[in-house]
């Protein structure tokens, strides 16, 4: 994943809580990928990333607009951008609706970092294919 | 009327009438000072510089334990009623005596015959034209001393279930935020796993990324320290201290509390605004206890707008400093409101609208507010909900 084509992928990571947020883009920047954090939904949908992203990762539980609702919007805007939701309140029958309505992932805080890899490299496959 | 008894005899050298009216007047006098004496309201008696007691009444007989029979047998000694620690030599008490022929009363203790200790009240006086006798008057203080001790006993008992009744409620509310509690210490630590694993990724390999390392690793550091302030503010607030005053800023009380129930807010998708007033005077007041009206404050204010479902869903917490100095404090609503009928019911311990409250937060914030010299009352919103204020005297 360190080739120079993924240089072009640009991940968004979307998250109210600034910790989350950072240890993820450190992640994602180890990985040799492009990222841009955001601390709601809403300053993501009035950013230009919002047509360039690869793949967002966003927090289920934020103030003003959910990860949920976000992928909602996205969908009936016509971005079919790969979504991964994080939660700290895992729910399987959140989970299970999610992944239904073509969430890639839905990870539980705390996670490692091979499940989210997994989980952004599934993304940028479903991206490619 | 005379009874009639044996006859006059006539020729007899009579008083004259002068003479005789001074006896009288003194017999009548010697009457009242023997009534005053003997009428035992108070314990009176007479003694010697010497340190012998010359007479004694009853009254004074019963507070000290003797009987007559010591006062006639002239054993009784003012000097063995005095406790060993008192010593008289030095005394300004009989210095005053000495110099003015009068004592004013005292607070003392008498040793009793049998060895126990009566606190009693004294006065004293030298007589005229006698420097070395007097009288002196003793008020036995044992009820007094009682109900005192006893009043105070109970008002430190009131004070203790008090201070129970709000630990208790400082418990079961953080109770009531575990959950949000729990994610705000999730938070961080989620970042430190992360990062951790991300630190170690680019330490590992044939060249290590030291300066990417050393960012992950600063911000684990910060995340754990933020996991630690959440941990400090449970534990503050659970913690069993003892009421103590300091001088403090009341912004920072609303601010730490706010931190703790953000989590809260965020479930409920309540946003917490803040208008806090710069400058305050610090106040004097219990850092613990008016985080925890605060906390009651906010979580009531939560509680009501989480019941309905509006699209304004917000705290505002105001601050200002009133024109006597005063701290006022001010959280508003966007729930409902309150009946007005109700603004000074819901103080009431054990009034509740919720299944599962108590119905003690507000009585014991009030209790909490009033200990600090301030008021705590509600008022229905400026355009909606309730408000909650509080004033708390501003440190002069």
């Amino acid at each position: 994943m360190t080739t120079s084509e993924n240089r072009i992928f640009l991940i968004s990571i979307i998250d109210d809580d600034e910790s989350i947020r950072e240890a993820i883009a450190g992640l994602i920047h180890w990985l040799g990928l492009r990222f841009k954090g955001f601390s709601s939904a809403v300053e993501f949908l009035a950013s230009p990333e919002l047509a360039d992203s690869s793949c967002i990762i966003a927090d289920v539980q934020m103030p003003h607009m959910t990860g949920i609702e976000l992928h909602c919007h996205l969908k009936a805007l016509g971005y079919d951008v790969p979504t991964i939701l994080i939660t700290a309140y895992p729910d399987d029958d959140a989970r299970d609706l999610a992944l239904a309505d073509g969430v890639v992932c839905y990870l539980s805080k705390p996670f490692n970092k091979d499940s989210l890899i997994g989980c952004v490299r599934s993304a940028l496959q479903s991206r490619s294919a | 009327m005379r009874p009639l008894g044996p006859a006059i005899p006539i020729c007899v050298t009579t008083p004259s009438d002068e003479v005789t009216r001074l006896y009288a007047d003194l017999q009548e006098r010697e009457a009242r000072v023997r009534r005053l004496f003997n009428a035992n309201i108070i314990g009176i008696f007479t003694w010697n510089l010497d340190g012998r007691i010359v007479d004694a009444n009853e009254a004074f007989l019963r507070i000290v334990g003797y009987t007559s029979e010591d006062l006639v047998s002239g054993n009784m000694l003012w000097k063995d009623l005095m406790p060993s620690e008192w010593d008289p030599a030095d005394d300004r008490i009989m210095a005053e005596l000495l110099a003015t022929n009068i004592a004013h009363p005292f607070e003392a203790e008498y040793v009793r015959k049998d060895g126990s200790r009566v606190p009693v009240l004294i006065g004293a006086a030298l007589f005229d034209g006698k420097p070395t006798e007097g009288v002196a008057f003793v008020v036995d203080q044992t009820e007094r001393k009682r109900a005192e001790a006893a009043a105070r006993e109970s008002e430190r008992q009131y004070h203790d279930i008090q201070m129970q009744l709000a630990h208790a409620n400082r418990v079961a509310t953080m109770g009531y935020l575990s959950a949000s509690i729990a994610h705000e210490l999730n938070q961080p630590l989620s970042g430190v796993v992360v990062s951790a694993e991300t630190a170690l990724l680019w330490l590992q390999g044939e060249q290590p990324n030291i300066p990417e390392a050393q960012k992950a690793l600063t911000r684990i550091v910060r995340d754990g320290n933020r996991a630690g302030q959440v941990f400090r503010r449970i534990r503050t607030l659970i913690k069993k201290a003892p009421s103590q005053k300091d001088s403090l800023d009341i912004n920072d009380v609303i601010l730490e509390i706010i931190a703790l129930t953000q989590g809260e807010a965020a479930k409920n998708r309540v946003q917490i605004l803040t208008r806090l007033a710069d400058g305050l005077p610090p106040i004097q007041g219990d850092r613990v206890q008016l985080q925890q009206v605060t906390l009651n404050l906010i979580m009531n204010a939560l509680e009501a707008i989480g019941a309905h479902e509006r699209d304004l869903r917000e705290i505002l917490i105001s601050t200002a400093e009133t024109p006597s100095r005063n701290v006022h404090v001010r959280v508003q609503d966007s729930g409902p409101g309150i009946d007005p009928a109700n603004l000074e019911r819901i103080f009431d311990a054990f009034y509740t609208t919720k299944a599962n409250g108590l119905g003690m937060g507000l009585s014991i914030s009030r209790s909490i507010i009033v200990a600090h010299g301030g008021k705590l009352w509600a008022t229905t919103g400026v355009q909606h909900g309730a408000a909650f204020q509080f004033t708390v005297p501003g440190d002069s």
